[in-house]
């Protein structure tokens, strides 16, 4: 049987009186690329801070991995690309072999140092994502879309069951998207790794989704092997918000 | 030139001058990055009550100011965490450290010229007892980073990342903060309360501008402090300065003339 990855049930979430997510249910399997999409304010960042456990639900049932406690050993099989990742001090003395390698850390374990072992995973991840010519270059002096791949590149590391991608293409050029979205296939179908991708633009819906979630209060999953009909795929947006769905190939 | 390792005096500075110097080259990187270069200031201050309260009720006073530091460092720490700002978290506690190092002195006349040498450093008054604490927590202090270096590195390049990656940040930062609190005390026999801030911030910034990898910036950190602090040292012992000063003001020669240098490349 395919194996469930996250699994939410009747998850509902509010701030103070404003109720965020109401009776949410989503289930993850192994390999899927899941679409998380949503206009801004809709829930998607509080439904990621469930998954990851840095926000409890006020009710209903969240298990990853299987498991119902969030703690720092699920997170470790968790590689997490944050919206925020290439938002970073451009002048920090890094290069990108020492950002992946931080990928390695947690794995590793307090009061050891990395080996050979996590040398040649570090190197693999690199050249995953087309970035090993570049290792000994500053995070700080490569474009968006390189440090983008850099950030990936360190979740790789992790050696993730599942990776989660926050608004990634968020200050990355067409031309890096279109590579960031075949790597992200080859990731998926050539090394059978789940991925969920959280976007606030309907743009990113792309023909490489297995499942899309329209997040807007409540939940609606589209399962895309059935075909898109975009008809269906238009998410319970505010009245007067216009979508332009394309698809990237 | 070498007569000066002659003396005994210039052996012993010039030892824990060495260590110190490597330690805050190390630890003022990370609070640098970490935007905390404040905080050596903040608690050499909370030191000085600790240097006084010492010296008032006859405890070795370094001993004290350890004290001192490390639980104001875990004050700022736990302030920091409630809902007061960091800068103001170091503000308070730097007040409270100074305000009661000027009651007891108040409170007793008679040890001011011991007081001036925790103050401005002296070489001259570094006793054996120094060198030990020196020299045994500096050890410590940089087994320690040894140990935590990848954590240390990467929660200041981003702790967010490192707390999902399933890292223990806060007790990392706490570490980090407990670290500077103790190298502060350490390099206040050599440069004074009021000039340690300028070992830990300047090589590090110093180096940054060399714009290197973290590990190349460290060992530039490296060289930086300790060749200053020789230099110092021995430009102190020849000319008749104070040793804390004459190691700062090497190293903000060198600060400028390295923006001056990349300005004019």
């Amino acid at each position: 049987m395919n194996q469930k990855i996250i699994e939410l049930e009747d998850v509902s979430f509010s701030y103070g009186k404003q109720l965020i997510l109401n009776n949410v249910s989503i289930s993850i399997f192994k390999k899927d690329f899941f679409g998380i999409i949503g206009p801004n304010g809709g829930g998607k960042t509080t439904l990621l801070k469930i998954m990851l456990g840095s926000l409890v639900p006020d009710s209903g049932k969240v298990r990853i991995f299987g498991k119902s406690i969030i703690n720092s050993k699920i997170l470790k099989d968790i590689g997490y690309v944050s919206q925020k990742a290439t938002n970073f001090d451009n002048n920090f003395p890094a290069t990108v072999f020492e950002i992946v390698s931080m990928g390695r850390f947690a794995k590793r374990g307090l009061l050891k140092n990395l080996v050979k072992e996590d040398y040649t995973i570090i190197e693999n991840a690199l050249k995953d994502v087309d970035m090993l010519s570049l290792k000994n270059n500053r995070i700080g002096d490569l474009s968006g879309g390189q440090q983008q791949r850099a950030f990936i590149a360190r979740a790789l590391a992790s050696e993730p069951k599942m990776l989660i991608l926050d608004e990634p293409l968020i200050g990355v050029d067409m031309e890096s998207q279109h590579k960031f979205y075949e790597l992200l296939n080859y990731l998926n179908k050539e090394k059978d790794l789940t991925i969920i991708l959280v976007s606030h633009d309907i743009g990113m819906i792309s023909k490489s989704f297995t499942k899309i979630a329209c997040v807007n209060l409540n939940v609606k999953v589209h399962n895309v092997s059935k075909g898109i009909d975009n008809a269906d795929l238009i998410c319970s947006y505010p009245p007067g918000f216009k979508i332009f769905p394309h698809h990237h190939d | 030139m070498l007569e000066i390792f002659q003396f005994i005096f210039m052996q012993r500075a010039i030892l824990i001058g060495v260590l110190i110097a490597l330690i805050c080259a190390i630890v003022g990187l990370f609070i640098v990055l970490r935007r905390m270069a404040l905080l050596g200031d903040g608690l050499a201050h909370i030191s000085f009550g600790g240097i006084a309260a010492g010296m008032f009720f006859s405890i070795y006073p370094l001993l004290s100011a350890l004290l001192f530091s490390v639980l104001g460092a875990l004050g700022i720490q736990k302030l920091k965490r409630t809902k007061i700002y960091s800068d103001s978290a170091i503000a308070i506690f730097f007040s409270f450290g100074l305000a009661l190092g000027v009651l007891l002195i108040s409170l007793s006349r008679g040890f001011t010229t011991d007081l001036m040498s925790y103050l401005f450093g002296s070489i001259l008054a570094v006793s054996v007892q120094d060198i030990f604490l020196v020299l045994v927590v500096g050890l410590i202090v940089l087994i320690t980073i040894y140990f935590f270096y990848k954590e240390l590195f990467y929660i200041t390049f981003d702790d967010s990342s490192a707390k999902i990656s399933g890292l223990p940040i806060e007790k990392i930062d706490n570490l980090l903060v407990i670290l500077t609190a103790v190298t502060v005390v350490l390099s206040i026999r050599i440069v004074g309360i009021l000039l340690v801030s300028s070992l830990l911030v300047i090589p590090a910034s110093i180096a940054l501008l060399f714009k290197r990898s973290f590990k190349q910036t460290i060992l530039l950190s490296i060289v930086i402090s300790v060749l200053s602090v020789v230099i110092g040292l021995v430009g102190a012992y020849y000319f008749n300065l104070a040793a804390g000063g004459a190691i700062v003001m090497v190293l903000i020669i060198l600060f400028f003339c390295t923006i001056l240098w990349f300005n004019t490349k």
